[in-house]
């Protein structure tokens, strides 16, 4: 028994060592002996954990994937020509372009700690490190094709990864501050572990081919952080240890947005608090500082950007005009070997400070944002980055010109089918989109007038959508063309909406109360026919009977369409009422069958009374707050608002056919005319389902990609929950 | 269902909410003949068989719960897989490293013995029944065996305190969850390929460079402990536990009144399910109020997921598991009211499954009984006699129930912490918690409590029972009594040490016995301070500028203890050796050559 055996060891030991122990010193700071310097030479290794497999190819959509939450890091290639983006929920884009020309494309892995990226020929290769400290290299394709070519194992955990320019190779920091150049399939080339070193972070220079490895005990308040350069000799794939190190004091933060390194790799941009100027005295009470060794005196207030030339050890301290408390929202980047940039808090100040100058701290344009809180912002190659909720502004630095990348806000209110079945308009409120449901292709955006917005659409035709803006006027609009057709003012604001598309009817209910029924003929719209029977629900009917209401009383009426259209009399509106109030229903279908829901534990009872054929009696295993029946009949479309959940169940015995949590903000139920498709209108994305199965056929997210100059008007999402396009990506 | 809780709220008084949307899962299918799941109790076609961990004992009870036969299958057991349709039962020998292969009928009969690696705990056949699958804890690996013959079919390295291991219905691959990477292992049973997958952190944390602590413990919340995996269709769900070890500052200001990541109302530790779909599908996250999920099922049946909870004595469900509309379901509390004696009597759920009628038996692993909830009869609860003798002392036996006591606000704030939720199996969970404006490493405790004192890592405790009275205070507790304490002590003195890989063939290697010289040597100075039987000379020491001393740790099962030094700075063995971490001064390791350096770790991952 091995335990047995450790126990009998342990008896074995060489007692003598129990003599007491000195009080150890304190701990050096240094290694004192120069010979231990560099303890693990570089070395190639090869893996042996080649039992791993890489994660399947995934085709990523390369357009509507918007992200779902407001982005909170972003990371610029070498070269400053593509971006990756991290989100409050974890999700990651790469924006294979950043000028407008090609949407961001979705990477299949969510809560990325860091993230890097470099292009490689036409494909970009992309590090992340997960939550729990496993590295996976990427390679995305311009089609949208990615493929994991690398992953660690999470029991020996990354801290850092970082791509070199040109894609093939990358420099890894271990948990156990173990620094590595591997290439992309994880092959290590090389690895150095300096004793009593143990760097938490690396900056990349760029230009200069060197790591700067970073030991920090800085925090928020300032601290000490202690920098040493390994050298990549990219022909030998090999790390060298620099000689000597360099110590900074008085630096709040080395978070990777917060400290910089310059390209050439001279220099270090930071935040901290400028030291203060020393007397002569102490000047002369100071001890020399050891060699090679180099210290800054420690420092003192004021805060402001600090630039050190790593060479000499020069000092440059910049005051900026920041609020005390917005230390932490600022960021710091080179733009050029030369330029600082410094960005705090959007709408807060953003500044560049040359290097070369005595007093050059500049002014240069922020991003006018809408997301005021967070402060994601980076610098390459000239250009600067910075996130506006789910946007990205882009800024040519030295050509002082920017723009904004971003999709249009998209959160459906309504959904409709055309007639023929090939068509979906989802209503926004400002716009209405309006796509092919068959295939793939770009939406065509209809914008309501800026005066006006579409609360709710629907196709009256095939050609023809009514749209309704929030005063209760009705539009017709040829939606291919985005013209107007015809107007109607229905007296007031409506609190719901539906279309009758074979008898090109349109119903509507007031805020207040009270239908109304609209047509269209002849490319008109007629009416408002009023049915002021202060029914608070109604709906249409098939045939002769047309309408049917329910008042306060719960006494149910049915009108003829003929009679609404030519004026109902004070005795139609008030006589031959049902009262309906023991039974009250949720819904009447276009076929009379009442829906009558009753709350039960563990679920519900749901009575459909059919006019022509026996009550049925349906189990439900929960209470929906809304029951949309198939124009044919055999289903139910059941709406649980809790829980945001849509399930199909069948009307004749309820048993499931499918069933989907959206998690949130489910809008609006429609049925295709042939009851073969379902279309949700939900806030994380609008859906068109197979009506049987539940099986995706339409799903967008963010259908409008745009680059503007002048700002978006509304960039935040406040989603709380992934969009249903990047949640099902791999299905 | 209840509605979504926003990211970050842990609102641990809510029984289930999701946090993110369920991946779709379409395929139920009905429940196999074989165990695909690891587990320590399985419904056969007339009864049900248990096997109890302590005591190593296998036992075949009637559908009534009266025992029919009973076997021991080593001094500690590990887990079961049962094929019906051969009436043969595989049960992990946990100290003996073997598969014990028993044929069950009206008794148990011994058939066969398949030799693992070190330590097997997990065991789950494919729906074929052909290959038996084996997670090992000391010895790293995941194994595959003929099950007819035993042949090893493969084996490969799955990395350290692997523990359940679930097979997809589809046969294709296996998942292995751990105590305490965060991520669960997903091996192709036809490559062996393995893909690791982080269980839970799938929300932006925080940033780089924040974190308070000295130590590298980003991001703020880990997954942990997850015992317990299984399938629906192919999804694999793991129940885990969700520790936050550190505040986030806010407005630079460090709440130094409370222990971890708590705060008003949020409590450092809350357990969450996760849905992780085959491919690149986002994960889904539920939180379920539970406290030590030991272990789940799914009954297709009812398409119900079934999770026992050994803090709580209760059997939780979560109905409708493929459905939207997926939410919280019964909860039966297991509690035997016959036996209750004080406050501290536990039933201590272990393993749950669904007998062919729909009832749900529960293996009862403190009380050691098997439990029958009879859902058609208002889900009256009837027990099994008690099946095994415990080798504890009776006070031992109270204190393994207090340690894993979840609930008792005696213990930690409102109860939410159990001595076992970072000490799972009396191990570490690998973190540093932030304790009083200091970050403390998590100790291992099994095997380093006797004659070990004075414990704390600033050795403020004169001996264990006056520890223990301080630790639950510090947890938030009300306090405990002092024969409580005595209970705690007769229990924690009682556990073995932990096994360790690298004693791989019971002696030391050449480098091994390399390394230990270079430990004894004087000027390297290990001997020093880790001296005697315990490697510890009970002394404190001036190692570092958060703490005035620092107790000198034991070092048994050093290589199960990562990370290390008091504050957890130094994330690996070589770390440490190599000086790399914020204490530093200890030994004169800089006069070890790299070879050595070797040697030496080779030597401590011996103990």
């Amino acid at each position: 028994m091995r335990i047995q055996l450790a126990a009998t060891l342990l008896l074995a030991l060489d007692l003598a060592a129990l003599s007491s122990c000195g009080t150890p010193s304190k701990a050096p700071t240094h290694s004192e002996n120069p010979n231990v310097e560099t303890s693990v030479a570089a070395k190639s290794v090869e893996r042996t954990d080649h039992g791993m497999q890489s994660g399947p190819s995934f085709a990523a959509r390369t357009h509507g994937v918007p992200h779902s939450s407001n982005i909170d890091l972003v990371q610029l290639s070498p070269d400053g020509q593509k971006a990756l983006t991290r989100d409050g929920l974890g999700g990651l884009r790469l924006w294979p372009s950043l000028d407008g020309k090609a949407e961001p494309i979705q990477i299949p892995l969510r809560g990325a700690l860091q993230v890097s990226l470099a292009a490689h020929d036409d494909n970009t290769i992309v590090s992340l490190i997960d939550g729990v400290g496993a590295l996976h290299i990427l390679e995305v394709q311009p089609s949208g094709m990615v493929r994991e070519l690398y992953m660690s194992s999470p029991h020996e955990p990354l801290a850092q990864a970082t791509v070199l320019s040109g894609g093939k190779l990358l420099v890894t920091l271990g948990k156990d501050y173990r620094l590595s150049l591997i290439d992309v399939n994880g092959k290590v080339h090389s690895q150095l572990q300096q004793r009593r070193f143990r760097p938490t972070s690396t900056r990349i220079a760029t230009e200069g081919l060197s790591i700067l490895a970073i030991e920090s005990d800085a925090t928020s308040v300032g601290g000490m952080v202690t920098l040493k350069t390994v050298d990549i000799d990219l022909a030998k794939k090999v790390l060298t240890l620099r000689p000597g190190e360099r110590e900074l004091q008085g630096v709040f933060n080395v978070a990777s947005k917060r400290f910089a390194l310059s390209p050439d790799g001279t220099h270090v941009a930071y935040l901290g608090a400028a030291p203060a100027p020393a007397s002569a005295a102490e000047e002369k009470r100071k001890p020399a500082p050891p060699q090679p060794i180099q210290s800054q005196p420690a420092a003192v207030a004021p805060q402001g950007l600090l630039i050190t030339n790593l060479k000499t050890g020069a000092l440059k301290a910049v005051e900026l005009p920041l609020p005390p408390n917005e230390v932490m929202s600022v960021s710091v980047g080179f733009s050029q070997n030369d330029e600082v940039l410094v960005s705090s808090r959007p709408n807060g100040g953003s500044w560049s400070v040359s290097l070369g100058g005595e007093s050059a701290n500049a002014a240069i344009p922020s991003p006018v944002a809408n997301d005021s809180q967070r402060s994601a912002n980076d610098v390459a190659n000239g250009v600067r980055l910075a996130a506006d909720g789910t946007w990205l502004f882009v800024q040519d630095v030295a050509a002082k010109t920017h723009h904004y990348l971003g999709y249009s806000a998209f959160d459906p209110q309504y959904s409709s089918i055309s007639p023929n079945g090939k068509r979906v308009a989802w209503s926004t409120g400002a716009m209405v989109f309006v796509e092919s449901i068959a295939d793939d292709a770009k939406s065509t955006r209809i914008t309501a007038p800026p005066t006006e917005a579409y609360s709710r659409a629907g196709f009256v035709d095939d050609t023809h959508l009514v749209t309704v803006d929030y005063s209760g006027g009705l539009h017709l609009i040829d939606w291919s063309s985005g013209e107007e057709v015809a107007s109607l003012d229905t007296g007031g604001p409506i609190r719901e909406f539906e279309i009758d598309q074979e008898r090109k009817l349109i119903r509507g209910i007031r805020q207040n109360g009270g239908t109304w029924v609209a047509e269209v003929k002849n490319a008109s719209l007629l009416g408002p026919h009023l049915v002021q029977d202060a029914g608070y629900r109604s709906g249409f009917l098939d045939g002769e009977r047309g309408l049917w209401s329910i008042d306060g009383s719960n006494v149910l009426r049915t009108y003829e369409i003929s009679k609404i259209r030519s004026g109902l009399s004070t005795s139609e509106l008030t006589k031959n009422g049902v009262d309906v109030s023991k039974q009250v229903p949720m819904v009447v279908d276009a076929k009379g069958n009442h829906y009558i829901l009753q709350s039960e534990s563990g679920g519900a009872k749901l009575t459909i009374s059919r006019p022509s054929a026996d009550t049925r009696v349906l189990q439900l295993t929960a209470t929906p707050s809304k029951i949309v029946p198939s124009p044919d009949g055999t289903k139910l479309a059941l709406l649980s608002s809790t829980s945001a959940t849509v399930e199909v169940v069948s009307s004749k015995d309820a048993s499931s056919l499918w069933s989907r949590s959206f998690l949130q903000g489910v809008r609006h139920l429609s049925w295709s005319a042939d009851s073969s498709h379902l279309a949700v209108a939900s806030q994380v994305g609008a859906l068109v389902q197979e009506g049987a199965t539940g099986e995706q056929v339409r799903l967008g997210c963010g259908p409008w990609f745009e680059k503007r100059v002048s700002p978006p008007p509304s960039t935040v999402s406040f989603l709380q929950v992934q969009n249903l396009c990047e949640r099902n990506a791999g299905q | 269902m209840p509605p979504s809780i926003a990211p970050g709220d842990v609102a641990i008084r809510t029984n289930f909410a999701m946090l993110d949307a369920p991946p779709q899962m379409r395929a139920a299918v009905g429940q196999s003949d074989r165990t695909t799941t690891s587990t320590s109790i399985a419904a056969i076609a007339d009864g049900v068989l248990v096997v109890d961990d302590e005591t190593g004992t296998l036992t075949l009870l009637d559908t009534l719960g009266k025992p029919r036969a009973s076997a021991s299958v080593g001094r500690i057991a590990g887990q079961l897989a049962v094929d019906r349709k051969r009436n043969t039962v595989f049960v992990a020998n946990r100290a003996g490293d073997t598969i014990e292969v028993l044929q069950y009928g009206k008794a148990l009969a011994k058939k066969a013995r398949f030799v693992t690696a070190a330590e097997p705990f997990g065991v789950a056949l494919t729906p074929d029944g052909k290959t038996l699958i084996v997670t090992t804890v000391a010895g790293r690996a995941l194994q595959a065996f003929a099950s007819d013959s035993g042949d090893v079919l493969w084996s490969i390295d799955i990395g350290p305190e692997a523990r359940a291991v679930a097979i997809s219905p589809d046969g294709r691959e296996a998942v292995v969850s751990f105590l305490g990477s965060g991520a669960i292992a997903r091996v192709a049973l036809d490559t062996q390929k393995v893909r690791f997958e982080a269980i839970g952190a799938t929300r932006s944390t925080t940033e780089e460079g924040v974190n308070l602590g000295r130590s590298q413990n980003v991001p703020q919340r880990f997954s942990r402990n997850a015992f317990a995996a299984t399938f629906v269709g192919n999804t694999a769900v793991v129940a885990y536990q969700q520790s936050t070890p550190k505040a986030i500052a806010v407005n630079q200001q460090e709440s130094r009144g409370t222990y971890g990541g708590s705060s008003a109302g949020n409590p450092p530790l809350v357990h969450r399910l996760a849905f992780m779909p085959r491919g690149w599908n986002s994960p889904g996250r539920a939180h379920v109020r539970m406290q030590m999920p030991r272990a789940i099922a799914y009954d297709a049946a009812q398409d119900e997921l079934l999770i026992a909870d050994l803090s709580t004595d209760e059997v939780i469900s979560v109905a409708h598991a493929t459905k939207g509309e997926m939410g919280a379901g019964q909860r039966y509390l297991i509690r035997n009211p016959t036996r209750a004696v004080g406050s501290v009597e536990m039933c201590g759920p272990k393993g749950v499954a669904t007998t062919n009628s729909g009832n749900v038996v529960v293996h009862c692993s403190l009380s050691k009984q098997v439990a029958f909830v009879d859902r058609s009869d208002n889900n009256k609860i009837t027990f099994s006699p008690v099946l095994a003798k415990s080798r504890l002392s009776v006070a031992a036996k109270r204190g393994r129930m207090l340690f894993h006591k979840g609930g008792d606000a005696r213990l930690s704030s409102r109860g939410a912490m159990a001595c076992a939720n970072c000490h799972p199996e009396g191990r570490n969970d690998g973190l540093s918690w932030r304790i009083e404006g200091t970050d403390l490493q998590t100790p291992l405790l099994a095997g380093r409590m006797n004659g070990t004192h004075p414990f704390k890592w600033d050795g403020q405790d004169k001996d264990l029972h006056t520890s223990l009275m301080h630790t639950v205070v510090r947890l938030g507790g009300h306090g405990i009594a002092a024969s409580d304490a005595k209970d705690l002590q007769a229990y924690l003195e009682s556990m073995e040490g932990v096994r360790v890989a690298g004693l791989a063939n019971g002696t030391l290697s050449a480098k091994q016995h390399r390394g230990k010289a270079l430990f004894n040597r004087e000027d390297v100075g290990c001997r020093k301070c880790h001296s005697g039987k315990n490697y510890s000379d009970g002394k404190s020491y001036e190692m570092g500028d958060d703490l005035d001393k620092v107790n000198t740790p034991s070092l048994i099962g050093l290589a199960a203890s990562a990370p290390y030094y008091h504050d957890g700075s130094a994330s690996s063995l070589r770390a440490l050796v190599l000086g790399n971490a914020s204490v530093r001064g200890m030994g004169h390791m800089e006069i070890l050559d790299d070879k050595e350096v070797d040697e030496l770790i080779a030597f401590l991952e011996t103990l």
